[in-house]
């Protein structure tokens, strides 16, 4: 069978898996819309959080970032799994106490504030629509690279599924289906990875292969391997770095505390039956997510030797079939600066500007040619990060069933994640808007259609982001990242931490980080787009880890209008002695 | 009714240390995760990296591996401990509830 049946076979399989569990799981009541029913077993609740977590961006694109960045990459590593050591300590056993539906829940009844609820309702849905039209987007895309179906077909195709768990099922359909997601992904993300290892060192254990001896004899560790190539090629040491370390700081504190304040990962540890059990799941959580990020650098450090080795110093007509098929995507370009007919893989940009403008043209080898510039460097060859995960297999010269596996592992990626999202959405709405604010008298049955409604239109506006994906997707996700450090995190840990914490401290600290931390965002990323770099930022601060900077004003802000006014009222600090104790 | 009233004092002192001594091990653990996420791999790594673990220079190991492997234990730790602060407690709990009753 080819590599296209095997995609068909297994994202079919999987599909028929989600729907089956939809029709098991249907939820009859709003608690088990929201929290499912709040009895779901630590591990398995530990799996589909994992399966929450592991988003199109994270299956696909890290590897990628991390193989052409080397240490550099690692914040997203270190970022995106510490931010569960807070989740674990500092949150999740308290809100899991409260035992409400959902993060703005917290925010209105400690802050005694409906405005309080109202502004975390607000955060809370364009967070969670900036990171879903990501997600849609990549279920377009597996689905036209490897089942050669048009964009947006796929992204019909999985709105589809989604609509089917989500809206029927709610958390409890959510959960289920996600648990056989996340087995669905990591295998599929294992199984390269294994015989990657295998391939350059024989250890069949990747995460230890990464520090192995290779086996062509050359008596060079996979390590030493790559600082070689990557400094012969001119590139920065793979293990070096280039980037200032008050920004890495600042960048990994970011995506630690924004991964903290996410709600649709808060959410997930109200759905444990007590308390122990929030603390023991974000454990499990977190150890199902650390197989996956344990293995990306592997793939990532593989990757690149594998790439190197069969473009560079390599005549365009003997490259490997994979570069012309990627080449006709449109995700790997060729110039061929020296006309000498083979390809140099060098530092620096290829071209000028950085992405290829194709013409409809080919040339003497048969390359399709470029509008682009040449650009100073030697380098010719222009290579998408995010093919450095789909294309392994083939780069690799794997199996067939090893490319429809990813396939598979990659769309359970971005549907499990869209579907947790829909679900937070769908449930500020007709929770804390309808329900708590606006309509407080409609019944039980009443709020359980507004929610499958809510879901359901949620469902419709983010396929349309994915078939109209504004131009700025990639950029945006620092936006949900620094919003949910510098307004939700602090709020609920102030909430729980602090009893001098009031409405009016609440509110301005949520406020001021806001506008700051996207303010910043929005000035170097739309309006002043060609001053951001290392020389304008704001102590060298990137953009992505300016978050840490608002989370710290909010504090600091929450703090300090809060001795203005008067203390919370006794109710709210009955509340608070509450959930302290497990 | 003299009785009830210090056994509610006694309970108060037990949710008192509870808390108290949770905010303690709050402390500690996050002292080691800031060491782990941030000291590290981050602003120690040049000088790690002279040590080598398992084929990876030690800087190097745990911006990668290291630090994850880490917050695993972390958490689980945590887990640990306040499941036996409880344990603790409940016993001490019980033992002052018995005395009321008698």
């Amino acid at each position: 069978m080819d590599a296209q049946s095997f995609s068909y076979l297994f994202v079919g399989l999987s599909f028929a898996l989600y729907i089956g569990i939809a029709f098991w799981t249907r939820a009859n009541s709003t608690k088990q819309f929201y929290v499912a029913g709040g009895g779901v077993h630590p591990v398995l609740n530990g799996m589909a959080t994992g399966a929450d977590w592991m988003s199109a961006a994270s299956f696909l694109s890290v590897a990628g970032i991390v193989a052409f960045s080397g240490r550099d990459g690692s914040v997203y590593l270190i970022g995106w799994t510490g931010g569960y050591v807070l989740l674990a300590l500092l949150l999740a056993p308290y809100l899991r106490k409260f035992g409400r539906y959902t993060v703005p829940d917290f925010i209105g009844e400690r802050y005694y504030s409906k405005a309080a609820r109202t502004v975390a309702v607000l955060c809370l849905i364009f967070i969670s629509f900036t990171y879903i039209a990501g997600q849609m987007r990549g279920v377009g895309i597996v689905f036209s690279r490897f089942l050669e179906v048009d964009i947006n077909t796929g992204v019909i195709i999985g709105m589809v599924i989604v609509f089917f768990y989500a809206v029927m099922g709610g958390m409890k359909g959510i959960t289920y289906t996600q648990v056989a997601q996340y087995c669905v992904l990591v295998f599929a993300f294992m199984v390269p990875a294994v015989f990657l290892s295998i391939m350059w060192t024989n250890n069949p254990i990747p995460q230890l292969g990464l520090g192995s001896q290779l086996n062509d004899g050359s008596g060079l560790t996979v390590l030493q391997k790559l600082d070689q190539v990557t400094v012969d090629l001119g590139f920065h040491a793979y293990t070096g770095s280039i980037r200032s370390t008050l920004d890495t700081l600042m960048i990994i504190v970011t995506l630690m505390i924004g991964t903290a304040g996410l709600p649709h990962v808060i959410v997930r540890f109200f759905t444990v039956p007590k308390v122990s059990d929030a603390r023991l799941s974000a454990g499990y959580a977190l150890l199902f997510i650390a197989v996956i990020y344990t293995t990306i650098p592997v793939v990532a450090g593989f990757s690149r030797l594998n790439l190197t080795d069969s473009v560079n110093e390599v005549a365009y007509e003997d490259a490997p079939e994979w570069v012309g098929k990627w080449e006709s995507t449109g995700l790997i370009a060729w110039q061929d600066k020296n006309a000498d007919g083979r390809i140099q893989y060098r530092a620096g940009h290829a071209l000028v500007p950085t992405k290829p403008l194709f013409t409809d043209a080919r040339g003497q080898y048969g390359q399709r040619l470029l509008e682009n510039a040449p650009s100073d460097s030697e380098n010719e060859i222009y290579v998408d990060r995010d093919i450095m995960v789909i294309a392994n297999p083939e780069i690799a010269g794997l199996p067939n069933w090893v490319i429809g596996l990813i396939a598979a592992g990659a769309v359970a990626a971005a549907l499990s994640t869209a579907a947790g999202l829909l679900l937070v959405i769908s449930s500020s709405i007709s929770h804390d808007l309808l329900k708590s604010t606006f309509m407080p008298s409609i019944t039980d049955k009443q709020e359980l259609l507004a929610a499958r409604l809510a879901a359901a239109t949620a469902i419709v506006i983010a396929g349309w982001f994915g078939i109209h994906p504004p131009a700025f997707v990639a950029q945006v996700v620092a936006f949900a990242f620094g919003m949910a450090a510098a307004s939700l995190f602090p709020a609920i840990v102030l909430g729980i931490f602090s009893e001098r914490i009031n409405k009016e401290g609440a509110i301005a600290g949520m406020i001021v980080g806001l506008v700051f931390s996207v303010g910043y965002i929005v000035y170097f990323v739309f309006i002043n787009p060609h001053q951001n770099n290392a020389d304008f930022w704001f102590w060298g601060i990137s953009t992505t880890g300016i978050g840490g900077i608002g989370a710290a004003l909010n504090m600091i802000t929450a703090y300090t209008v809060s001795r203005f006014f008067d203390a919370p009222p006794t109710g709210v600090i009955s509340l608070l002695k509450h959930i302290r104790q497990p | 009714m003299h009785e009830s009233t210090s056994s509610e004092k006694n309970k108060q002192a037990i949710a008192d240390r509870y808390w108290h001594e949770n905010k303690k091990i709050l402390l500690s653990l996050l002292s080691l995760w800031f060491i782990v996420a941030l000291v590290c791999p981050v602003l120690l790594v040049d000088y790690l990296d002279q040590f080598s673990l398992g084929g990876f220079g030690l800087g190097f190991w745990f911006n990668q591996q290291g630090a994850i492997l880490f917050f695993v234990a972390i958490i689980f730790i945590y887990h640990a401990l306040m499941q036996r602060l409880e344990a603790r407690l409940a016993v001490e709990k019980a033992a002052d509830d018995s005395q009321a009753e008698s």
